[in-house]
């Protein structure tokens, strides 16, 4: 009977032991385990845009699955997987702004990435930059020197206007009065404004523009006004690829055949497959590229997104891939360079690069004249044009912001 | 400049067809069940993707694509009808908080089923036709023609059918329609299924000319009742008159001005005529 009640003591006592010593050991991880690093990302997963948004939101989640599979974000000897909070911004800069809320907030991230729409990246930025936040927009046209913590990862809007007047002049030697039709946005205005110096600057002649409301759809009265100033060149600025699609077919209905000019990296299958006719998708040009199209002139970086991307959705690759790619692909590099999980030491180390990696090609980075800081991506601009229905690839060029 | 105003005048008035087209489902609903249908924006955007996926992913050619997103909208209104509308015929407030939260349910759904981002339907009649200088697409050409023969069908049904004068009967005094044996719940089945049908027709002739969106719907439904307390609210006729000019407008101001300013001379139009006639153009007691 001793015996027993001695037994059964020793067991119970084993397994308390037992217990307790796996507790302790659950707060142990094994040093080959990777930790993760929280990044939030801001998209308009819904609202205007949101075709190109969701599609660059996909783009971001390929890479963060590329760098993860790769062994992760290594900073100090520690090695540390992605983890993408996405948030909807529905459009709006609201939206933007409860987004970057919450992830800042709530989420506890330390970088944000996402966005190619200035006025919603300005909304983020009024979160993230007073919480020392590093932002990684995809496009931010709008920065100012007090945008300490932020970075446009894609080439900015306005860096492309000098590549396509010179492409329009080449091209189109005899042609000299240019009309624009704007959304009624800041960003948009300020594309337009640097559009007019390059005509000023090249002896064209600017006629006259129309503004519209963002988010318009039917641009029948927007573009009967336009052509009462007879252009000979169209110059569409910036818009969605839907809306550049529409433009460009109800223009051409209207009875104008001259060249179309955007200012947007639209897809070109896109926006070909919204004008519809052959006839009508003709003598249309705009900074972008599409891969069978593009050839071999793809960067190595590319290929490799486009087989990623083929291989997991089984449609087509479009430049918006790359736009949502870049953000967290420069981040991750910055962090690398910096050694660091500190925002603030990331975007020292950033703004002292020359060049960063891109998805596509080696790219520099600048600003500091134009911007206050060096905190620009320069991505290689790709020029496409829509020809009889057919998708030219024109080139890459080198883009230059002082 | 006047090859211009002609363009506009054109442009104005087959847009204007198009909210025609929405504005009299809204003003048969209104008229018959005596509420202002909300909703009706979003059965709007609901048969343009009936349309879409019907002929875009379905391969069904355009016109029975058009035909049966009619029939799916309008069997959808009918059923709308007996379970929610009918509870609250002739009265306002109720109407309005349900019509309200139907589009907040359709909207939502819409983005859950159809995706967020923008869809369109390949032109389905391409190129133009060319009247002198002015120049219309043969989509909007199509479009008009469709508001011409639905709305002039509607009038026909309205004026010499033995249902269309019970419809009528109903618009003016439903329980004297009652008394008449007028089978009032029916009716307003009718008018509601025969409404959603002509709206859903309405977004799918939509969706050819522009793109599909799921918040498509508002842009219908601000101009349908704009139209409708222009012309006169339950009036079909005040529908049709309403919807040309506020297209006239629409066509017109920017040539002189900016698609916003058009947007405030059109409420500018409806304040003036409302102050001299409080019940619109057309419109009857």
């Amino acid at each position: 009977m001793k015996k027993k009640k001695l037994l059964v003591k020793v067991g119970v006592s084993f397994f308390a032991l037992t217990l307790f010593a796996t507790i302790c050991l659950m707060g142990f991880t094994d040093e080959s385990d990777a930790k993760t690093l929280k990044i939030g990302a801001v998209w308009g997963l819904t609202g205007p845009g949101s075709e190109i948004q969701i599609i660059m939101s996909q783009g971001e989640e390929l890479c963060r699955d590329w760098i993860n599979a790769k062994g992760g974000v290594t900073v100090k000897g520690e090695k540390y997987q992605i983890e993408l909070i996405t948030e909807d911004v529905k459009g709006t800069p609201d939206g933007a702004v409860t987004s970057a809320n919450k992830l800042v907030h709530q989420d506890k991230v330390k970088f944000v990435t996402g966005l190619t729409v200035p006025f919603l990246a300005e909304a983020v930025a009024s979160v993230t930059e007073p919480n020392k936040i590093a932002y990684w927009a995809s496009t931010f046209d709008t920065m100012t020197p007090k945008n300490a913590y932020s970075v446009s990862a894609y080439t900015t809007y306005v860096s492309y206007k000098p590549i396509i007047y010179d492409y329009l002049q080449k091209t189109y030697p005899n042609l000299k009065k240019v009309a624009m039709t704007e959304i009624l946005d800041p960003i948009v205005q300020r594309v337009a404004a640097v559009g007019r110096e390059e005509i000023k600057k090249r002896g064209l002649t600017y006629v006259g523009n129309v503004q519209y409301p963002f988010g318009s759809q039917d641009y029948y009265n927007v573009l009967n006004k336009v052509l009462t100033y007879k252009p000979e060149i169209l110059d569409i600025n910036l818009e969605w690829p839907g809306g550049a699609g529409a433009l460009a077919k109800q223009a051409r209905e209207l009875g104008f055949n001259g060249p179309i000019m955007g200012n947007s990296p639209w897809d070109p299958i896109f926006v070909r497959d919204k004008i519809g006719s052959k006839e009508y998708a003709t003598d249309m040009f705009f900074p972008s590229f599409e891969a069978a199209s593009a050839g071999a002139d793809i960067p190595p970086m590319a290929k490799t997104i486009i087989k990623q991307w083929t291989d997991k959705h089984k449609t087509p690759c479009i430049i918006e891939v790359f736009r949502g790619w870049d953000p967290l692909y420069t981040l991750v590099q910055a962090i690398e360079a910096a050694q660091s999980l500190d925002p603030t030491d990331v975007i020292k180390t950033f703004e002292k690069m020359k060049t960063v990696d891109t998805s596509q090609g080696v790219s520099k980075i600048g600003g500091l004249k134009t911007y206050g800081h060096n905190h620009m991506t320069l991505q290689p601009c790709p020029l496409t044009r829509l020809n009889k229905g057919q998708i030219e690839f024109l080139g890459w060029n080198e883009i230059v912001v002082p | 400049m006047w090859d211009g105003v002609l363009q506009g005048i054109f442009n104005g008035l087959a847009s204007g067809w198009i909210y025609v087209l929405v504005a009299l489902g809204l003003a048969l609903v209104f008229s018959i069940l005596g509420i202002l249908q909300f909703a009706h924006g979003e059965i709007y955007m609901l048969g343009a993707y009936v349309v879409y996926y019907a002929c875009v992913v379905g391969h069904i050619p355009f016109l029975l694509a058009l035909l049966i997103s009619a029939l799916v909208m309008g069997v959808g209104g009918i059923i709308l009808e007996r379970v929610m509308f009918r509870r609250i015929r002739g009265e306002m407030e109720p109407a309005i908080l349900a019509a309200i939260g139907l589009t907040l349910l359709f909207q939502t759904v819409a983005v859950i089923a159809f995706g967020g981002y923008t869809k369109f339907i390949p032109s389905v009649f391409p190129g133009v036709v060319k009247l002198g200088g002015v120049r219309l697409s043969k989509d909007r050409l199509f479009a008009v023609i469709m508001g011409l023969v639905l709305t002039s069908a509607l009038f026909l049904v309205i004026k010499k059918t033995k249902v269309g004068k019970a419809m009528l009967a109903v618009s003016h005094d439903p329980e004297a329609a009652a008394l008449q044996g007028i089978n009032v719940n029916r009716i307003s089945s009718l008018s509601m299924g025969i409404g959603s049908a002509l709206a859903a027709i309405a977004g799918g002739l939509m969706g050819s000319i522009l793109q599909l969106a799921p918040h498509m719907g508002t842009f219908a439904i601000t101009k349908g009742i704009a139209v409708i307390i222009l012309g006169g609210i339950g009036s079909i006729s005040g529908a049709v008159l309403g919807g040309l000019i506020l297209g006239l407008v629409d066509g017109l101001i920017p040539l002189y001005s900016s698609g916003t300013m058009a947007a405030i001379v059109g409420f500018c139009v409806i304040i003036l005529v409302l102050l001299v006639r409080p019940k619109g153009l057309l419109g009857h007691d």
